[in-house]
């Protein structure tokens, strides 16, 4: 029940920062899945900065390629390059000294098929690798609340 | 009565197995009297996490040529692919890893020489979902589809012939159909007994 909860919360506080980034962007941003300025003021060293940003990515994405619904979508992908584009992406995300360079969330799931089904089981991946860290719960919803929007991206499938 | 010497015409049209079009088939047409076909220098660019194009066809000794567009570094894969038909050609297992384009230059690129007919599946090691296809064909009237699912031939040889389509999601090999080509136009529709995945965006 608590990762259900954490999900909707998540995707409520989502709602309420996208309306922000749209309130504080005057031009079209290329990029609205990866902004930077919606940091929370130290969600980075919450996460424990780059090397617990590492820590958590490579347990989740071990979560993720083992995973029985949603593993075969990353069948293809070394797990190590995945790995470097999440550590990027997420330490950015929480304000961390870092740049994701890689595609658009849109470029990269447009083949995938994805439903909301796969999304949320990724999310229960991510939340069980979060605990399996020892990050806390309200720490936990702050990343989550940054990452939420990027399902209008990625899933595909309705 | 003199049998006319011209070319005939051949339109093939490929379609899914709910008889919707299906672009980007491959339709091979042999002659009776095989004719190669002509090397060619191509390029497969990696753009938008595609490859643009994304199914290539070419002959055998052509240099294919891998470009990065993208911002970030692609690792560019080919091996057999999972379609039916004659595997992969010999010594087309390849990857190499080109870097990302940046402002002021274009990204990696490598070359690979194709010496065999067959068909090659291309993917990406560091983004599993792209997808590409190089068909390297052993017939110099090969077409890929149209938007309309339509292929049209205007220098077949007159007589017998066979033809062959090949698509990449078509993993049973569809029996070739004779043809026989004269002064009129022949008119084929060929169903695929699947119906192809739609790409997004």
């Amino acid at each position: 029940m608590k990762n259900t909860t954490a999900l909707y919360c998540a995707l409520l506080l989502a709602g309420a920062s996208l309306t922000g980034v749209h309130a504080q962007t005057p031009a079209a941003g290329s990029k609205p899945t990866v902004a930077a300025p919606l940091a929370p003021a130290d969600l980075y060293a919450a996460l424990g900065e780059k090397a617990g940003i590492v820590r958590l990515v490579d347990d989740f994405v071990e979560r993720l390629v083992r995973h029985p619904r949603i593993g075969s979508q990353f069948k293809d992908t070394k797990p190590a390059a995945l790995k470097e584009g999440l550590v990027d992406q997420f330490c950015q995300l929480s304000g961390g000294p870092c740049v994701y360079e890689g595609p658009d969330m849109a470029e990269l799931h447009a083949d995938m098929d994805i439903n909301k089904g796969d999304f949320n089981a990724l999310v229960e991946a991510l939340q069980a690798a979060m605990d399996a860290q020892g990050i806390a719960f309200a720490q936990q919803n702050r990343l989550l609340a940054l990452l939420a929007p990027m399902h209008r991206d990625i899933i595909t499938v309705h | 009565m003199a049998a006319s010497a011209t070319a005939g015409n051949v339109q093939v049209q490929v379609l899914d197995k709910e008889g919707r079009p299906v672009p980007d088939a491959v339709v091979v047409v042999y002659p009776s009297a095989a004719v190669a076909p002509v090397a060619s220098n191509v390029t497969i660019a990696q753009q938008r996490m595609r490859f643009q194009p994304l199914v290539t066809v070419v002959a055998p000794g052509s240099r294919v040529r891998f470009t990065n567009l993208d911002r970030w570094d692609h690792h560019i894969r080919g091996t057999p692919s999972a379609g039916a038909g004659p595997g992969a050609p010999a010594g087309t297992n390849f990857e190499m890893r080109l870097a990302g384009a940046t402002a002021d230059a274009t990204g990696g690129e490598a070359d690979v020489a194709v010496h065999e007919p067959g068909a090659v599946l291309l993917g990406c090691h560091l983004h599993g979902s792209m997808r590409g296809h190089l068909f390297v064909t052993d017939s110099a009237y090969t077409l890929k589809t149209d938007t309309d699912g339509i292929a049209r031939f205007d220098q077949i040889p007159e007589g017998t012939a066979q033809l062959r389509v090949w698509h990449p999601e078509q993993l049973v090999d569809l029996p070739r159909r004779a043809l026989q080509i004269g002064a009129a136009p022949v008119l084929e529709s060929v169903p695929l007994s699947v119906v192809p995945r739609r790409r997004r965006l």
